[in-house]
């Protein structure tokens, strides 16, 4: 029981003294813009599943994230300064993901949040008035998910998402499908949420039409050898010969091994959110049922070795990632996102705040060096990131081989925009892979 | 799974005792005014005082032998308009209590302790029951007077109260500021009374609507009939919680939707599980999704298991949404028979309501749960069907009489703390958000000070079985005012170095170490979520 005598309140000199021991809280509702900052170190902070049904593949992007910015503290750091990053597990639990958030900020005390996954747990985390993400000023960069309404600045103007749409996916796949697949009955598979939503809005745009009866959506979480039964049920009852897959890798291998066990084989498009080949092996997805299947990219692939920056990629990812940690699209993307955090907080400059860094990437952020055959598209009216992706298809290795053996890349927006092939050139790759 | 555990006696109703309503209002004794009548303990040195007031409220006062001129004038929380047997009983109302106690009214900690450190406590009993803001701040300036001519020796007033009494107490300080120094507004409902009983009608009209027909939820008759109808849709309420218990305990097993018999909503929502509808309603009505014992992250079984992170998921926040919400509805019922009482009608107005755009984040957040989108668009169909979701409209004299109820401007005249649990469902954190939102000036918002009570990250438990576990006591920063002593005495503490250092509250190592040392509280700049249909 706290107890106050009189003397302690009034004479307040031997309490006041005990408190200087007491953690150092701050002032209500103050904006800090350099919380996270000293003289020698950045503090950055990631919330993401690390366990957990959600978690596979996407437990790979922190470390890896955490692995480039080791190479870049070895190498000199940002302005001096070395990174600290602070992963956090939210085992894809809206919840949890605000709990570990508000950690991160209130007491971890980090300068921004990068990387942070999923579609609603970044609504969330946005919503969250514990958090007071734009009231902070905090940025959050480079959230993995593909939805296309956190690029909306009045709605979240200190988020910055780096993929490209879900919205933007799925018009480039539609547009694939009426050149190549014409005249089939196309079915879908989507979860169904703004993810989802955001995917058949796409397609709408394309001008795809769903064969009647082939429309299958999923509640998250849902997913299971029973639900994905049903699916294959309706799919083959419709008839249905092209199937795009929209929704996580743990729902595309459910689908995707039911339907080899049921011999029913459609051509399979696969999102690029669950079609990492290495992530849907571990659930049990072999080579000879994703043969054949196509997917998008709109980075290198993973097993491309003559880029640059998959080349560097893995060398850092032997050097500095966890012990034993298998290269694929997962680490390639945390190593990206890495990245293009590095080159946003230098271009920030020696003098490193919050806003500065939401500046430097609306302003700059066009010509942050990185891995991505599209480019990024920020601005200060608009936060898209990338725009564009380039279409490939699994050999019996399970190894994507870009259509027509190259990189082609497909532009557009999230809107009503056309889809054109991209004539925008990838810069050289910076000396080491450090941005300047 | 457990009988959910009680929220705070002096507000909410547990359904799970509520089982019969006694038909009699239960009435204070009224004691003609007079001079207060005291008795000094030979052991404590404490002077004890008893009376009343001119309008009959019971009052008591308690006084340290080495008074130091400061008194803390307490305003209890809403007491029921009727008997409750084994709940809520006039023997317990009778009984003026002149600080905030354990939820039995027996722990004395918070008293004893001011009392100690040479600060006198009062409070009374209000010489009515149920909403009663413009009786009490008579009452309370009454009583201010008795005090300050028994005891001399009194300089300095800080009025503080709980919920109700928090409103009572803001109520005062505004109308009043130069009777009082300083203001503790506890678990307090601010602004006005709208935002309270909006959430308590939505979340009622919904489970009619949906669930059980048979609720009246308002306009209720007058007199005794009106109780008989209260009690009735307590009991009933009761007894959907228990069934919808089942259903989602069944549903989480089978994953198949498990509506109660007779529910009207199977009959166009039967293909959505019973979880999820019950989670959009407590989502338009603005409820918590944290509850006593649900936090939204733990589950049975191994951590990252499948079945943890099932219940965690999607069984959690439909679990939350029923402890709360029940909560929430037995002062939904009882306090809209007083109220409707006291405006002459039913006041509650649903009929332009669009519940659809109450949840615009909400169903993006919480869309698995809620089992996509297809499934909400569903809901918000059926709600959005005059035919079948009939909407409730206000008696017109009714809703005006009712928005007369005084209100707050959010002036802060003097230094002011807040205690406020970010997980409430009956008062939410919105209404403590409303106050700091009115504070526009930085000379304003010094005066105030927010000490933000919230849960651990985790704290729901599981049997052997994984049974969720929900007959442990209410985690701290969750239910209405389950506060402990220390939290109440860091309030107070605050106020009390505020009113002697020239009417300032501190900013600095002082609040550090009230802070620091009072487990469960925090001043971090953070926000309250701000109920979607406040202040309208």
């Amino acid at each position: 029981m706290m107890r106050f005598t009189r003397s302690k309140i009034i004479g307040f000199a031997t309490v006041a003294a005990a408190a200087l021991a007491v953690s150092t809280l701050p002032a209500q509702a103050a904006v800090n813009e350099t919380q996270g900052v000293t003289a020698t170190q950045i503090t950055l902070g990631i919330s993401q599943p690390t366990n957990g049904p959600a978690s596979y593949g996407y437990n790979k992007v922190a470390p890896a994230m955490d692995a480039y910015f080791k190479y870049v503290n070895a190498n000199g750091g940002v302005n001096g300064r070395k990174i600290k990053l602070i992963i956090k597990n939210d085992g894809y639990k809206v919840t949890d993901a605000v709990n570990k958030t508000v950690e991160l900020v209130s007491r971890d005390k980090v300068f921004a949040l990068v990387g942070s996954l999923g579609t609603a747990n970044n609504i969330a985390v946005s919503n969250s008035p514990a958090i007071d993400l734009a009231g902070q000023k905090i940025p959050s960069l480079f959230v993995n998910t593909g939805f296309s309404g956190f690029a909306k600045k009045s709605d979240f103007p200190t988020m910055f998402p780096l993929f490209p749409s879900y919205y933007m996916e799925t018009k480039i796949l539609g547009g694939y499908i009426k050149d190549n697949f014409a005249g089939k009955k196309v079915g879908i598979i989507y979860q169904d949420d703004d993810f989802g939503d955001d995917a058949l809005a796409g397609l709408k745009q394309a001008g795809v039409t769903i064969a009647p009866g082939a429309s299958i959506s999923y509640a998250s979480f849902s997913q299971s050898v029973a639900t994905a039964t049903t699916w294959v049920t309706k799919l083959k009852t419709a008839g249905a010969e092209v199937v795009i897959f929209y929704g996580v890798t743990s729902a595309a291998a459910f689908a995707l091994r039911v339907a080899a066990g049921a011999a029913y084989k459609p051509q399979w498009i696969i999102d690029s959110v669950g079609g990492d080949a290495t992530t849907l092996g571990l659930l049990g997805v072999t080579p000879a049922v994703l043969d054949g299947a196509i997917t998008t990219s709109f980075l290198p692939a993973a097993t491309d070795s003559a880029d640059p920056y998959v080349k560097l990629f893995k060398t850092i990812n032997t050097k500095y990632n966890v012990a034993g940690t298998v290269w694929d699209n997962n680490v390639l993307t945390g190593m990206n996102t890495a990245m293009m955090t590095v080159a946003a907080l230098k271009a920030a400059g020696k003098n490193l705040t919050r806003s500065g860094v939401i500046k430097a990437i609306e302003t700059q952020g066009k010509t942050f060096p990185s891995a991505s055959l599209a480019q990024p598209q920020f601005s200060t009216t608009s936060h898209v990131g990338y725009n564009g992706f380039w279409i490939g298809t699994y050999d019996s290795t399970a190894t994507l081989k870009p259509e027509g053996g190259k990189y082609k890349i497909y532009t557009t927006d999230s809107a009503s925009g056309d889809v054109k092939v991209s004539t925008w050139k990838r810069p050289a790759m910076p000396a080491k892979g450090l941005p300047k | 799974m457990s009988t959910f555990t009680k929220s705070k006696k002096r507000f909410a109703a547990s359904l799970a005792v509520v089982a019969l309503v006694s038909v009699g209002l239960t009435s204070i004794p009224v004691a003609a005014n007079a001079a207060p009548v005291c008795a000094t303990n030979p052991t404590t040195k404490v002077t004890s005082c008893g009376g009343a007031t001119t309008d009959g409220a019971k009052y008591a006062i308690q006084v340290p032998e080495d008074f130091n001129g400061t008194l803390f004038l307490y305003s209890h929380g809403y007491r029921y308009v009727m008997d409750i047997p084994g709940y809520s009983t006039a023997a317990v109302l009778a009984n003026p209590i002149p600080g905030p106690t354990s939820s039995d009214y027996t722990d004395m900690t918070t008293i004893g302790t001011l009392l100690e450190e040479g600060y006198a406590v009062a409070g009374s009993t209000f010489p009515v029951l149920g909403w009663n803001v413009k009786e009490a701040i008579k009452t309370n300036v009454e009583l201010i007077g008795v005090v300050k001519k028994k005891f001399k020796k009194t300089t300095k007033v800080i009025a503080w109260g709980e919920s109700l009494g928090g409103f009572i107490t803001q109520a005062l300080a505004e109308k009043y500021p130069k009777l009082i120094d300083a203001s503790g507004l506890m678990c307090p409902a601010l602004g006005n009374v709208t935002a309270e009983f909006t959430t308590a009608g939505d979340f009622l009209w919904g489970l009619k609507t949906l669930f059980e027909p048979k609720i009246k939820g308002r306009n209720y008759s007058a007199g005794i009939p009106g109780m008989v109808e209260a009690g009735t849709d307590l009991a009933l309420l009761k007894a959907l919680a228990d069934k919808l218990k089942t259903s989602i305990g069944t549903e989480l097993v089978t994953s198949a939707p498990s509506w109660p018999a007779g529910a009207p909503g199977a009959a166009v929502l039967g293909a959505i599980p019973v979880r999820s509808v019950l989670l959009y309603i407590g989502l338009m009505a603005g409820i918590p999704t944290r509850s006593a014992h649900f936090d939204g992250v733990s589950g049975p079984g191994a951590d990252g298991s499948s079945t943890a992170f099932g219940f965690a998921a999607v069984g959690s926040p439909a679990f939350a949404i029923l402890e709360n919400g029940f909560n929430a509805a037995g002062l939904a019922v009882l306090g809209t028979y007083d109220l409707e009482k006291q405006s002459g009608g039913p006041f509650y107005d649903n009929t332009k309501t669009d519940y659809a755009k109450r949840v615009t984040v909400e169903k993006s957040v919480y869309n698995g749960a809620l089992s996509g989108s297809t499934a909400i668009a569903g809901i918000q169909l059926a709600l959005a069907n005059a035919a079948f979701a009939p909407r409730w409209a206000a008696d017109p004299l009714a809703a005006y009489n009712f928005s007369k109820q005084i209100k707050h401007t959010g002036k802060l005249n003097h230094p002011t703390v807040t205690l406020t649990a970010t997980e409430d469902a009956i008062v939410p954190e919105g209404n403590t958000q409303w106050l700091i939102n009115k504070q526009k000036t930085a000379a304003d918002k010094a005066k105030l000070l927010v000490l933000w009570n919230a849960p651990a990250d985790a704290y729901t438990t599981f049997d052997a079985t994984g049974t969720p576990v929900s007959s442990t006591p209410e985690a701290n920063g969750t239910g209405h005012c389950n506060f402990t002593a220390d939290q109440y005495l860091a309030v107070a503490h605050m106020l009390a170095d505020a009113v002697e250092s020239g009417g300032k509250l501190d900013t600095g190592a002082f609040r550090k170490y009230v802070v620091a040392v009072t487990d469960g509280i925090s001043i971090e700049p953070r926000k309250g979520r701000m109920q979607k249909f406040y202040d309208k």
